[in-house]
């Protein structure tokens, strides 16, 4: 079995456009929140972290057929391009995988009204990681995983696996989603959207904020860095589609088929958890961690900086817990003050420095799906 | 464990109005439209399980092909069973009928249909009713990828927890849709049929799709 490496990587989101201006505000504990007023389909304000759509004309001009490129495609392109480019290697070959992983990529071209110069048939996602894997010249399909709030988590887990039996050689993984009316209203009429900015963990958290972002990581057995993929697991609680089982029983799943044959333990190892600050994510994942007698563990949530990705959040969180894990820094859980579970955790709540070996990164989502994945740094 | 050892043992197909499995024809509904199909295959397969009539059609295709290979599932701890589907069009027959609720001049979005403008809410459907807690993926793609499909059940299978994986392509957009599910898992000289059963390979995940493409 073929190791695998995390190799290169890149962060669009407001907080930067590249991971290292990400870290930086994230150690000065910049969130990239802000309330917004006056949506014309809301009577009600929201807190979203959302990235300027002028952006793409002052910052990129990848080339001059850019405009008839969806947000998303846009993103996506941009955050790819500035991954590969720091590895400068052949990613048109064979051995390259394009691994893209989205809930809903362009859903807001369901809406006529909506960039009419842009074909329809871009609301399938084949089709928008087809225009992506065009500009690339990527010589394979595309693999393109849809599978709710893990599917950062999953992406990475199937393409781990492919470098791993030797299938392919390296993998792009992007993740990536944008806002539209389509999403806001579907989450805020599940009363799932707090006004203001997410508190995970929290005794007063009372819903999730929604977030952009597009992220790519590079997978590879040929290129080596510092940290390696260790182990992945899926699993489903067979419990509810809309809520998460109130024992956990999925999550724990997929941690302990993750974590069998690894010692975990509070001096080894962090969790960068899933945190949405919905009152039942975070009291499901916590049970779930106290399962696996990870009380004193050290727990890092990243929603108070970026909201909830969506399909960008498993890829988000996991480059920036390799950050912590090269840069011996444990993130502040922005908006956690005091804890609001029904079982101890140990929440990060000012930047740590710590030398750790390994992280636990966990989702879970929609349809009752549950994700966990392990990375550890060499020395 | 090898590749090689792993066989489909049974299949389920949804098409035109009509239902095989193992080749052999179910039903055969001509007169009715696509979901008086879905109602009558809910009376002859499912009966009692009202909570099908909330669910989307890509659910209730799933719900339906997964009852009818069941059977397979039954002497196995749903922790060892996982679920890989496919398919085109995503949950987009969902998302355009979510869509027409959040227009200006009619906006009522309900949490009850947004739940299902996600793809993998069938694989949760049929995690409840079947109780499985095992490795879930769903993969969107044109058509058919038998290579992709291949490899992800391999590399499932490959891992020691995993016995038995539910998989295969389920795709509806509007009256359009086709389901092809199967099961594959790891031979077993217990098995009777033998001559029934089909070695898992590429090959035989293109013919086995192929096949009823065109009825």
């Amino acid at each position: 079995m073929n190791s695998v490496y995390f190799v290169s990587d890149n962060i669009i989101s407001p907080l930067g456009i590249s991971t290292n201006e990400n870290l930086i505000s994230l150690e000065q504990k910049k969130s990239g929140l802000k309330q917004i007023t006056n949506i014309d389909f809301l009577n009600q304000p929201i807190c979203v972290s959302t990235l300027d759509n002028n952006l793409f004309d002052n910052v990129f001009s990848i080339n001059n057929y850019f405009n008839k490129y969806t947000k998303f495609e846009k993103l996506c392109i941009a955050s790819i391009s500035k991954a590969i480019e720091t590895i400068k290697f052949d990613y048109k070959n064979p051995d390259t995988i394009f691994v893209l992983s989205t809930t809903k990529g362009n859903v807001e071209l369901l809406n006529k009204k909506n960039n009419p110069e842009i074909p329809r048939d871009r609301c399938y996602l084949w089709k928008t990681a087809q225009i992506i894997q065009e500009y690339f010249k990527f010589y394979n399909n595309p693999i393109i995983v849809s599978n709710a709030c893990i599917s950062g988590l999953v992406a990475i887990n199937t393409a781990a696996r492919f470098i791993q039996n030797g299938t392919y050689k390296h993998a792009v993984v992007c993740g990536a989603d944008v806002l539209s009316e389509f999403i806001v209203s579907g989450f805020n009429s599940f009363f799932a959207l707090s006004q203001t900015p997410c508190k995970p963990f929290d005794a007063n958290r009372n819903g999730l904020n929604l977030g952009e972002s597009a992220t790519t990581i590079v997978l590879s057995s040929q290129y080596k860095s510092n940290i390696e993929y260790c182990n992945g697991a899926v699993s489903n609680d067979a419990n509810h589609i809309s809520g998460p089982s109130r024992t956990a029983e999925g999550l724990n799943i997929a941690i302990e088929n993750a974590s069998k044959n690894i010692n975990l333990n509070e001096n080894n190892c962090f969790i960068s958890a899933h945190g949405t600050a919905t009152p039942y994510n975070d009291e499901m994942e916590a049970i779930a961690f106290n399962r696996n007698k990870f009380n004193d563990m050290n727990i890092v949530g990243l929603k108070g900086y970026y909201g909830h990705t969506l399909g960008a959040a498993g890829v988000l969180e996991t480059v920036i817990s390799m950050h912590s894990l090269k840069n011996n820094i444990l993130h502040t859980t922005l908006g956690f003050e005091k804890p609001g579970v029904t079982v101890p955790v140990n929440i990060v709540t000012n930047n740590k420095y710590v030398n750790l070996e390994y992280c636990l990164k966990v989702a879970s989502g929609f349809g009752g799906c549950n994700a966990a994945i392990i990375f550890k740094k060499n020395e | 464990m090898n590749s090689t050892n792993y066989i489909i043992s049974k299949q389920c197909v949804i098409t035109s109005n009509k239902l095989f499995v193992n080749n052999k024809l179910i039903d055969n509904y001509s007169e009715i439209n696509f979901n008086e199909f879905l109602k009558e295959l809910y009376h002859e397969h499912i009966k009692s399980y009202p909570k099908y009539f909330k669910m989307d059609n890509l659910s209730k295709l799933g719900i339906i092909a997964a009852e009818l290979l069941s059977d397979e599932f039954k002497n196995i701890n749903g922790k060892n069973i996982s679920i890989v589907l496919m398919n085109s069009a995503s949950s987009l027959d969902t998302d355009n009928n979510f869509q027409k609720t959040i227009m200006p001049d009619n906006y009522f979005p309900s949490p009850s249909l947004f739940v299902y403008t996600l793809p993998n809410i069938v694989v949760g459907e049929i995690c409840i009713k079947h109780k499985i807690f095992g490795e879930t993926a769903f993969f969107i793609s044109e058509h058919f990828d038998e290579k992709l499909m291949y490899n992800v059940i391999a590399n499932v299978l490959n891992n020691a927890i995993t016995e038995l994986v539910f998989a295969g392509w389920i795709d509806v957009f509007e009256n359009n849709y086709y389901v092809n599910l199967f099961v594959v898992k790891k031979n077993n000289e217990l098995l009777v049929n033998q001559n029934e059963l089909v070695n898992f390979t590429t090959e035989n995940l293109k013919l086995l799709f192929n096949k009823y493409c065109n009825i």
